[in-house]
C-alpha cells in the first residue's frame, strides 16, 4: 500500500514538475507547481512528518502559490510566446548536465548510506508538539532570526510595491 | 551575565527597531536621520570593541563566542559605521525611502554578525538569507529605477539559486552524518572525507558563500550588481558583506575541511578561475563600478588561496586580508561617491583630472590602488605576503606562481585608473570638489591607516593570528 | 517498504529538473517557479533523511525552508513586480544589463 502511493505520489511529483519547466505561460506553471506540492505533501504523510506536510499546503500550496498568482493575475502578463531558450544546443547540454547530476548524486549518495533500518515506532514522530518543542528548545535562535527576516522582508516588499513611476526619475 | 556575550548583537536589534519606530512616523529629516545612524553605528563599533575579549556559547552551544568572531563583529561594525559615514547624500536613492536604507542595513549588519558566530547549518542559512534578503531590497531602491530593479532582480535570482544549491549540500551532509551541529559534524566528517558524496555535499554547503564572496561559477552577478546598486550600497556589498562571506568560509573550512585532497583540488581551481577570470574581465570594463566588482572576484581568489593553505598562517592571512579589504574597497569607493557626488554611474575616465579637483582623495586614490595591486609599503602587500606565504609553506607552488601573474595583470588596469585620476585632462572645465571637513579627515584617517599598517603590521598580524589560533 | 533511496532518488530527479528549468526557462517567474522546485526537493530530501535517522532535526529545517520561502516569496514577487511595470517584460532576456 505504502509502495504503491510512494509510486502514484512520485511520479505525479515528477509528471508536474515536467509540466512546469516546459510551460510557456506563467499560470499553466504555477498550478503544475501547486499540483508538484500536493504530492509532496503526500510524501510527507508518508514519511511520518505530519506538521510539515500540514504546512505543505498551507504555506507552500496556500499562501506563497496564491501570492504567485495573485502577481500573475494582477500583472496581465502578455509575454511573447514560443521560445523556450536561447539555444537549442545550450538547452540540450544543460539538460544532459541536469540528468547527469541525478545519478551522480543519487549513486554517490548510495555508496555512504547502503541499508539504514527504518525508524522505530517508539514516539509520536513529526507531530506539531514534537517539534515544537525543538523549536522554542533547541532551535530558538533561528527561530528569532526568521522573525527578523520576516520584518526585513515586509518592509522591502511594501516599499517595493508602493514606489511610483512617476518618482523614479533618474 | 549570559546575556552579555550577545551584547553586539541585541545592540544592532535595537538600533534597527529604532528605524522602524522612525520609519513609521512617517516625517523625513535627512540630516538628523543620518545623525542618528552615524550615531549608532559608532556606538556599536564601541559595543563590539568591548566585547572583543568575551568567550563563550550560547543556545545549546549552537552559537560560539570567541576571539575569531569578536574580531570579525568588530570589523563587520566598522564596516557599518563606515559606509553610514558616506550616506550624508544618499543622491542615488530616493528621498523617500532612507528611513528603509538604514532600516535595512542594521538588520543586514546583525545578519553577518550573527553568521560568524553560529555553528549550526541552520543558524547559519537563516542568518545569510537576512542578510541577503536586505541586500536584494537595498540593490532595487536606486533612484534610477530601471537599473536598479534589473540589478535586484539578477541578485535575487543568482543569490536563491544559490541558496538552494547550499541547502543540497546541507542536506546531504545531515544525511551522511546524522547532525546539523557543525561541532558535532567536524568531529565526525574527517572519517568520512574520502567519500565523494561528502566532499561534494561540504562544496554545495559552502557554494552560498561563493556566491557572497562573488567566487568563481557563482560570481556573474557582482558586475551588474555594482552597476546597478546606489554607490553608498555597492560599496556595503563589496565590503561588510565580504568581510561576513571571509569570516564563514574560514570557520567552516578550519572546522571542516580535515585533509582531504579531493577539497584542496576543488577550492584551488576556484580560486585560479576566479582571479583570472576576474582580472582578464576587469581589464575590459569602462565603468568604474564594474571594473571594481570584477577586481573583488579576483581578490576572492587570492583569500581562497589563504583558506585552502589549511594552516594557521593561511587562516591569519585570510583574517588580515579582510581587514585589508575591508580599508581599501572603502577607500575607493569614498573617492567613487564623492566623484560622482550626483549618484550617477562614472567612467573610468570621470575620474580625469582628480589630482587639481581635489588633491586629497587623488592621493586616497592612489594609496588604495596601490594597496590593491599589492605594492609594498601598504596594508594589500602585508596581506598578499601572508597569504603566498602560508601557501608555499604547504606546498602550493604553481597556485602561487599563477597568482603572481594575475597581480601583474591586475597592475595594468589599476594604474589606468591612476592615469585617468592624474595624467588625464578632463573634457570640459570641471570645479574643484567642496569636501566637508569631516569627509577629509575619513580620508586622511584611511590613508594613513592603509600605510601604517603596511609599514607595522605587527599588531594587526598578532591580533590575527591570535583569532586564527583560536580556530584550530 | 519504501526505501530511503526510493526518496532520494526521487528528490534528486527533482531537484535537477528544478535546476534545468532554471537554465532554460526565460520567464523570470517561473524561473524562480523552479527555484521554488529545488526547493521542495531539498525539502523532501530533508524529511526523508529526518524519518530514517530517527531525528527531527531535518523537520525543524524544513519548516525553517517554508519560513524563509514565505519572506523569499514577497521580496522576489515585489521586484518581478516593479520590473514589470517599469519594462512591461518579465523575460531576462530583454533586460538590458545582463549583457557583458
Amino acid at each position: 500500500m505504502q509502495l504503491l502511493m510512494f509510486y502514484i505520489l512520485g511520479f505525479g511529483a515528477v509528471l508536474s514538475a515536467l509540466l512546469l519547466v516546459t510551460s510557456k505561460k506563467p499560470v499553466n506553471a504555477a498550478m503544475s507547481l501547486i499540483a508538484t506540492m500536493f504530492c509532496l505533501a503526500g510524501l510527507y504523510v508518508l514519511l511520518d512528518a505530519h506538521l510539515v506536510a500540514v504546512l505543505q499546503i498551507l504555506v507552500y500550496a496556500g499562501a506563497v502559490m496564491v501570492l504567485f498568482l495573485f502577481v500573475i493575475m494582477l500583472l496581465n502578463i502578455q509575454e511573447k510566446e514560443g521560445r523556450l531558450a536561447g539555444s537549442t544546443i545550450a538547452l540540450q547540454f544543460v539538460s544532459i548536465l541536469g540528468v547527469g547530476m541525478v545519478f551522480v548524486i543519487a549513486a554517490s549518495l548510495v555508496k555512504v548510506r547502503g541499508a539504514l533500518p527504518t525508524g522505530g515506532e517508539l514516539f509520536p514522530f513529526g507531530t506539531t508538539k514534537a517539534v515544537g518543542s525543538m523549536l522554542f528548545t533547541e532551535y530558538l535562535l533561528p527561530f528569532e532570526i526568521a522573525s527578523m527576516l520576516l520584518l526585513a522582508a515586509i518592509v522591502g516588499a511594501v516599499i517595493l510595491a508602493k514606489r511610483r513611476i512617476s518618482d523614479a526619475k533618474p | 551575565m549570559k546575556w552579555m556575550l550577545f551584547s553586539p548583537e541585541i545592540f544592532y536589534l535595537l538600533a534597527a527597531l529604532c528605524f522602524l519606530l522612525l520609519s513609521m512616523t512617517g516625517r523625513l529629516h535627512r540630516r538628523r536621520d543620518h545623525h542618528i545612524a552615524l550615531a549608532l553605528a559608532v556606538a556599536g563599533v564601541a559595543v563590539c570593541v568591548a566585547s572583543l575579549q568575551l568567550e563563550g556559547s550560547l543556545f545549546s552551544e549552537t552559537y560560539k563566542i570567541d576571539l575569531f568572531s569578536q574580531v570579525f563583529k568588530l570589523l563587520l561594525s566598522v564596516g557599518l559605521a563606515l559606509v553610514v559615514g558616506i550616506c550624508s547624500e544618499l543622491r542615488g536613492i530616493q528621498e523617500r525611502y532612507e528611513h528603509e536604507v538604514y532600516l535595512l542595513l542594521f538588520p543586514c549588519t546583525l545578519a553577518t554578525m550573527l553568521l560568524v558566530s553560529s555553528i549550526h547549518w541552520l543558524g547559519v542559512y537563516v542568518s545569510l538569507e537576512l542578510s541577503s534578503y536586505s541586500l536584494y531590497i537595498l540593490v532595487a531602491l536606486r533612484k534610477d529605477w530601471t537599473q536598479g530593479i534589473e540589478a535586484g532582480l539578477k541578485y535575487f535570482l543568482v543569490g536563491v539559486f544559490a541558496s538552494a544549491m547550499m541547502l543540497f549540500g546541507m542536506v546531504i551532509l545531515y544525511g551522511t552524518t546524522g547532525t546539523l551541529d557543525v561541532k558535532q559534524l567536524a568531529q565526525i566528517l574527517p572519517g568520512l572525507m574520502s567519500h565523494a558524496a561528502v566532499v561534494v555535499g561540504l562544496l554545495l554547503a559552502l557554494s552560498g558563500f561563493f556566491f557572497k564572496l562573488a567566487v568563481f561559477p557563482f560570481h556573474f552577478w557582482a558586475a551588474d550588481v555594482y552597476q546597478g546598486a546606489a554607490h553608498q550600497i555597492a560599496a556595503y556589498i563589496a565590503t561588510v558583506s565580504k568581510v561576513a562571506a571571509i569570516a564563514v568560509l574560514v570557520r567552516m573550512v578550519a572546522m571542516l575541511g580535515g585533509s582531504s585532497d579531493y577539497f584542496v583540488h576543488v577550492l584551488a581551481v576556484l580560486s585560479v578561475v576566479s582571479m583570472t577570470v576576474g582580472n582578464l574581465a576587469a581589464i575590459a570594463q569602462k565603468d568604474l563600478k564594474r571594473l571594481l566588482a570584477y577586481s573583488t572576484v579576483a581578490h576572492a581568489g587570492y583569500v581562497l588561496i589563504g583558506i585552502l593553505s589549511m594552516n594557521p598562517g593561511g587562516y591569519a592571512g585570510a583574517i588580515f586580508y579582510a581587514m585589508a579589504i575591508l580599508v581599501m574597497k572603502f577607500t575607493v569607493f569614498l573617492v567613487l561617491v564623492k566623484v560622482a557626488w550626483d549618484g550617477t554611474n562614472l567612467e573610468v575616465d570621470g575620474l580625469a583630472g582628480l589630482h587639481r579637483r581635489s588633491p586629497l582623495l587623488a592621493m586616497a586614490l592612489m594609496v588604495a590602488l596601490f594597496s590593491l595591486a599589492g605594492l609594498p609599503p601598504t596594508v594589500g602587500f602585508t596581506g598578499k605576503f601572508l597569504i603566498f606565504t602560508a601557501a608555499m609553506e604547504r606546498g602550493h607552488f604553481a597556485l602561487v606562481l599563477i597568482a603572481m601573474i594575475n597581480v601583474v595583470i591586475s597592475l595594468y588596469y589599476y594604474l589606468l585608473m591612476l592615469r585617468a585620476a592624474y595624467l588625464l585632462e578632463p573634457q570640459e572645465q570641471c570645479s574643484p570638489l567642496s569636501l566637508s571637513a569631516p569627509i577629509k579627515l575619513l580620508a586622511g584617517a584611511l590613508v594613513v591607516v592603509m600605510v601604517a599598517a603596511g609599514i607595522f603590521p605587527r599588531y594587526l598580524m598578532d591580533l590575527a593570528r591570535n583569532a586564527a589560533q583560536g580556530l584550530m | 517498504m519504501v526505501t530511503l533511496n526510493s526518496y532520494l532518488t526521487l528528490s534528486a530527479v527533482l531537484f535537477s529538473i528544478g535546476a534545468v528549468g532554471v537554465f532554460t526557462q526565460r520567464n523570470a517567474l517561473i524561473m524562480y517557479m523552479c527555484i521554488e522546485l529545488m526547493l521542495n526537493a531539498v525539502n523532501l530530501t530533508f524529511i526523508a533523511f529526518s524519518r530514517y535517522l530517527n531525528d527531527l532535526g531535518g523537520h525543524v529545517f524544513v519548516f525553517m525552508i517554508m519560513t524563509v520561502a514565505a519572506a523569499e516569496a514577497a521580496v522576489g514577487l515585489a521586484i518581478i513586480m516593479a520590473l514589470f511595470r517599469n519594462k512591461e517584460t518579465v523575460n531576462v532576456d530583454e533586460i538590458n544589463l545582463s549583457k557583458g
